[in-house]
């Protein structure tokens, strides 16, 4: 339902964003000349077929062929997406690296340097806009210390500066989350009621609290993946990276309606099942949770 | 109550200060080039002179006017945005809430759809399609985020139609109109407030990054974020044309994100998790 309405949202918008034949033909063609581009293109048909020639191909999984490039944009999807995912997922993982010792550290030894830290750390990267951090990264790493290459996709070393630029961002958000659920958590009955048992305050932290603290930060995570791909512009647009956030950025610009309707219904559709994978794991995760109605 | 945090406020009310000001104490309009003065340093730096305390820029405008002519852009563009956000999200949400059924079925699920689209892209497509002007910036921006507020407002309206004094209203004859307007939307407020000073710093960001992106408010109007971008030509020999304007939106964010976190533990602390 909600993939329907987007389809319909982003065909008015992409047409919204003006006639792609001013951009395409060279200076000075004549009237005809327009003419015979957009009839090649169907851009002549009236709004209601182009819609449906829109939605009854995709559903097929053929979004049309990219405006300027005349390529499938399907393709040129499946060549730019992994890009994007790699990031991504680097993305991910440098955040969960530092957000569970900072966001458990933090709680557990509240008020003390590393809590002062995690605070830090939140609370910068909620502020910086990605692009300046994108920028100090590049200059201080990558121009001056000349430790990592500044744009590209390529080994391991390309991914770092993106990575932590996109990283910084996500870590931000879930260590506040963690340590205001861990300090919930800490602080509950079922917790004490392990600590009179005598189980060891180890196991205590990591074990039992965390799994309660877990829940808002999983959706946080889940939430976030849909931030990511909106971030991922910015990040791609300051390194230069092949992505998916690029090409999209391009096609706005360019009026590349196939392109752009394309993208965001991929989009869209990840986030949807990322959001529904979730749900279900929900299920799993806090037994208190029962769908049934 | 918790400290006030001082230091956030002093940059709140010094920014607020120089952006309504700006006429007056900027020593330079904007606009204006001097093309032999092109690429000062600020004063502290060898070259630098207090004629041009923060620097030129390439076309030899003067950066300190522009940082002060610039935070009335991001300024306006945050009030101005969160202002509609809040009536149209406020609005919809007390709506929602209160009628229930399906004027509230369907008044979220159009504001779910809205919540899963990632927000600049949505901004992006706004601007192209009608036009980087100061008020698209400022629709779009409202149109992508109203749909958060309206979620947690109808939250709070759903447990406040519980009780009693509500219930007491509807029995002495009040209206709904009536009821949603005198009763519910007072002790919303707490909550709204909230809500707008914590997605302030939010929604600097959103417009800097569109600026950026060049798709925000043109130039030659001093949008920080398009000094930022434009900076970027110059980073290794002009460094202070993109990091000066992009540590003035990091300060403002700041400020306004940590006075938000104070305000939300004071006045709604259920909202931590938002």
């Amino acid at each position: 339902m909600t993939l329907f309405f987007t389809s319909i949202v982003v065909f008015v918008l992409s047409r919204a964003s003006g006639d792609p034949i001013a951009l395409m033909v060279p200076v000075g063609a004549s009237i005809e000349e327009e003419a015979r581009m957009r009839s090649v293109l169907g851009l002549d048909k009236p709004y209601t077929t182009q819609y449906w020639l829109f939605i009854s191909h995709a559903v097929k999984g053929d979004f049309g062929k990219s405006l300027r490039q005349r390529l499938p944009v399907t393709t040129l999807i499946a060549k730019r997406l992994p890009n994007s995912i790699k990031l991504a997922s680097f993305s991910m993982l440098l955040c969960l690296i530092f957000t569970f010792p900072l966001g458990v550290i933090a709680a557990v030894k509240k008020d003390s340097g590393i809590d002062t830290l995690a605070k830090i750390v939140a609370i910068l990267g909620q502020s910086m806009p990605s692009f300046l951090v994108g920028i100090l990264l590049i200059e201080i790493f990558a121009v001056r210390l000349g430790w990592t290459p500044s744009s590209d996709i390529g080994g391991i070393d390309h991914y770092i500066l993106p990575g932590f630029n996109t990283g910084w961002f996500l870590t931000a958000g879930m260590v506040r989350l963690l340590r205001s659920g861990m300090l919930e958590a800490l602080d509950s009955d079922f917790v004490n009621m392990a600590r009179i048992k005598g189980v060891s305050e180890m196991a205590v932290v990591w074990k039992h609290a965390l799994r309660n603290a877990l829940i808002p930060v999983f959706s946080f995570g889940g939430m976030y993946f849909a931030i990511l791909i909106t971030t991922s512009i910015v990040v791609e647009t300051v390194f230069s990276w092949p992505g998916l956030g690029r090409m999209v950025y391009e096609a706005i610009i360019g009026r590349d309606y196939p392109i752009i309707q394309g993208v965001i219904l991929t989009a869209a559709a990840m986030i949807m099942i990322v959001n529904l994978i979730i749900d279900i794991a929900y299920c799993y995760i806090d037994p208190r949770i029962k769908y049934g109605d | 109550m918790r400290r006030i945090p001082i230091i956030p406020l002093v940059i709140i009310i010094f920014f607020s200060f120089i952006a309504i000001f700006a006429p007056y104490i900027s020593p330079y309009s904007p606009y204006e080039m001097a093309l032999d003065d092109r690429l000062q340093p600020p004063f502290w730096q060898a070259g630098g002179s207090l004629a041009h305390p923060l620097g030129t820029d390439a076309l030899g405008r003067d950066l300190l006017s522009r940082i002060i002519f610039g935070s009335r852009l991001s300024l306006l563009v945050a009030i101005l945005a969160l202002f509609l956000c809040g009536v149209i999200g406020a609005g919809i949400g007390i709506i929602s809430g209160y009628l229930g059924g399906r004027v509230d079925i369907v008044l979220m699920r159009i504001a779910d759809s809205t919540l899963s689209f990632p927000i600049i892209l949505f901004a992006l497509i706004l601007m192209v399609a009608w036009g980087p002007m100061l008020s698209n910036v400022i629709i779009g921006i409202s149109l992508v985020l109203w749909a958060r507020f309206a979620r947690v407002i109808r939250g709070e309206v759903l447990s406040l139609k519980e009780k009693d004094f509500i219930a007491q209203a509807r029995i002495v004859g009040c209206s709904s109109v009536h009821i949603m307007a005198y009763h519910i939307f007072p002790n919303i407020l707490n909550t709204l407030v909230v809500l707008l000073t914590l997605q302030l710093g939010w929604v600097i960001i959103v417009e800097a990054t569109l600026s950026f992106l060049g798709a925000g408010i043109p130039p030659p109007e001093p949008a920080w974020g398009s000094m930022t971008a434009d900076g970027r030509n110059y980073i290794t020999t002009a460094w202070w044309l993109t990091i000066i304007p992009g540590m003035a939106i990091m300060l403002v964010v700041l400020a306004f994100n940590l006075i938000g976190d104070w305000l939300r533990d004071i006045l709604d602390p259920k909202l931590r998790q938002v």
